[in-house]
């Protein structure tokens, strides 16, 4: 039980002016120590290290989302990478299958919908593991949720979670270091992870706490 | 062995016909104690909480007139602080009258207050637990007995009883006739340590057939800066207690917790789900 846990910042991108773009597109790298990932959900993404776009464009990975699943051909005639994003409960495996193995499919993404258990929710992804291994699979945090994003985490060491905003980091963490597992900055340009340190542990301070005199705000 | 609680993964594996889930009526005593334990949110300084005079208990008034006791239930618990006026004659009253008046399983007051009652009144603990019996209690509620360690309890409890007076008390309710309960306060950095060395304190109890899991719920207590526990620390901990005490059912509180955390308590071998309605003071 030793694999890391990746921690992908990410940068919804809507139409922007260019300049803008950009200079939102630096802050975002700057303020992540340059890794972080952005999601164009525009025709014209603007350069950066790690990208896809939720359209077929050329030097960005194609993001395909459950509602935009492309017939077969017309995912081979794209020239360059695909991230796959799909419901847990309706995976469309034989589209997978013609896919992986192959160099075009980089990762699968997992959603949650309301209705899934959990226990159906391991089963599919069980599922995905055996019929397609080595397949990257991502798993999205805001639909499967904090407790069991915890225990998939732990059930799956291959499994890496997407979409955890940065005020939530320390949750993330949490999880790590109760596994014993570290947590890495990462994204997918290619650039080496930087290990993310775990948090102090308080410690319950009896000095502080207990041996002060009970004083009622009212005599004070 | 190590003192680190690790949490063993398991798949998910439900037991057969899923967990009973008991209906439980909870009458809270009084919401003030004067015990400062560190970990609970009635404790306040005495006699006034935030400046306002401890008012004379209602649970007289509510034993007897109380709607919520004309339905039906699985199990009533009466618990709370310790009162700082009311004799043990008030309390043995109302428990009566819950008893007459709901024919549920009656878990009534823990070792806590009975060592309390056995300090101010004078009176043997065998008498006040034998007075619990005719009233109408079946058991004696776990309270005090969080964790069993007295260097623990020490530092979060210290005018508290101490792990062998608890264990005392819960021996004579067994020989008057009264079903031990036993609970596990799960805090934020437990060990497998602290874990099996209150196992086998509670292992002297002969009666002992359920375990209740609690969590640590911090809010507004002393110890609200160690936030709660983590799940894992909750799920190794109802692995050690089933890996040590496997005949012993594992019983949670499951009113505020997720359909996730739900399932993931049964696959962990939680057999008793808690869900309760709780009678609050007026
Ligand atoms: S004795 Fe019970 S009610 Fe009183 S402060 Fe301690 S835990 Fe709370």
């Amino acid at each position: 039980m030793s694999a890391d846990i990746l921690w992908v910042p990410c940068l919804k991108m809507d139409s922007h002016d260019p300049p803008y773009a950009d200079r939102m597109i630096r802050l975002f790298l700057l303020s992540h120590q340059e890794r972080g990932h952005v999601l164009f959900q525009t025709e014209t993404p603007r350069p950066a290290p790690s990208c896809s776009a939720i359209m077929p464009i050329p030097g960005c990975t194609w993001h395909i989302t459950p509602g935009t699943v492309p017939d077969l051909a017309t995912l081979n005639a794209f020239d360059g990478f695909i991230e796959m994003t799909a419901p847990s409960d309706d995976i469309p495996f034989d589209l997978v299958d013609q896919l992986w193995p192959g160099p075009k499919l980089t990762r699968f993404i997992l959603i949650r919908p309301a209705h899934h258990r959990l226990a159906n929710l391991v089963n599919s992804i069980e599922k995905m593991r055996s019929r397609f291994p080595g397949l990257g699979l991502w798993i999205d945090q805001p639909t499967v949720g904090w407790d069991a994003l915890a225990y998939l985490l732990a059930v799956f060491p291959g499994l890496h979670p997407v979409r955890i905003q940065d005020d939530e980091l320390d949750r993330l963490l949490n999880i790590g270091q109760k596994l014993e597992r570290e947590v890495f900055l990462a994204d997918f340009s290619g650039l080496p992870p930087i290990k993310i340190p775990f948090l102090p542990r308080y410690a319950p301070d009896p000095a502080r706490h207990w041996r002060r005199v009970p004083i009622n705000p009212r005599f004070v | 062995m190590t003192d680190l609680l690790q949490y063993q993964p398991i798949w998910p594996n439900s037991p057969e016909g899923g967990w009973h889930v008991v209906h439980v009526l909870k009458i809270t005593t009084t919401r003030s104690c004067w015990m400062r334990c560190r970990f609970c949110d009635f404790s306040h300084f005495v006699p006034m909480i935030d400046g306002h005079p401890v008012p004379p208990l209602t649970l007289l008034q509510t034993s007897r007139t109380h709607p919520a006791l004309s339905q039906a239930y699985d199990l009533i618990k009466v618990r709370g602080g310790l009162s700082f006026f009311e004799p043990w004659s008030y309390f043995r009253s109302a428990i009566r009258d819950i008893h007459e008046r709901n024919p549920a399983s009656l878990q009534a007051l823990s070792a806590v207050e009975v060592l309390h009652f056995h300090r101010v009144e004078q009176k043997p603990l065998q008498e006040l637990l034998e007075e619990l019996r005719w009233a109408g209690a079946s058991s004696l509620g776990p309270g005090g007995s969080e964790l069993l360690i007295d260097p623990w309890r020490q530092e979060m409890s210290s005018l508290r009883l101490t792990s062998q007076e608890w264990l005392g008390i819960h021996q004579i309710a067994e020989r008057v006739g009264l079903k031990a309960g036993a609970s596990l306060m799960v805090f934020p950095g437990i060990t497998e340590r602290q874990i099996l060395d209150h196992i086998q304190m509670i292992r002297n109890l002969k009666s002992l057939s359920v375990i209740e899991i609690k969590p640590l719920r911090a809010l507004g207590t002393d110890l609200e800066i160690l936030g709660s526990p983590h799940l894992f620390e909750v799920l190794a901990t109802i692995q050690v207690i089933r890996k040590n005490l496997p005949h012993v059912i594992v019983a949670m509180n499951i009113d505020h917790l997720s359909g996730d955390v739900c399932d993931l308590l049964q696959w962990h071998g939680v057999s008793r789900a808690m869900a309760t309605k709780e009678v609050l003071e007026p």
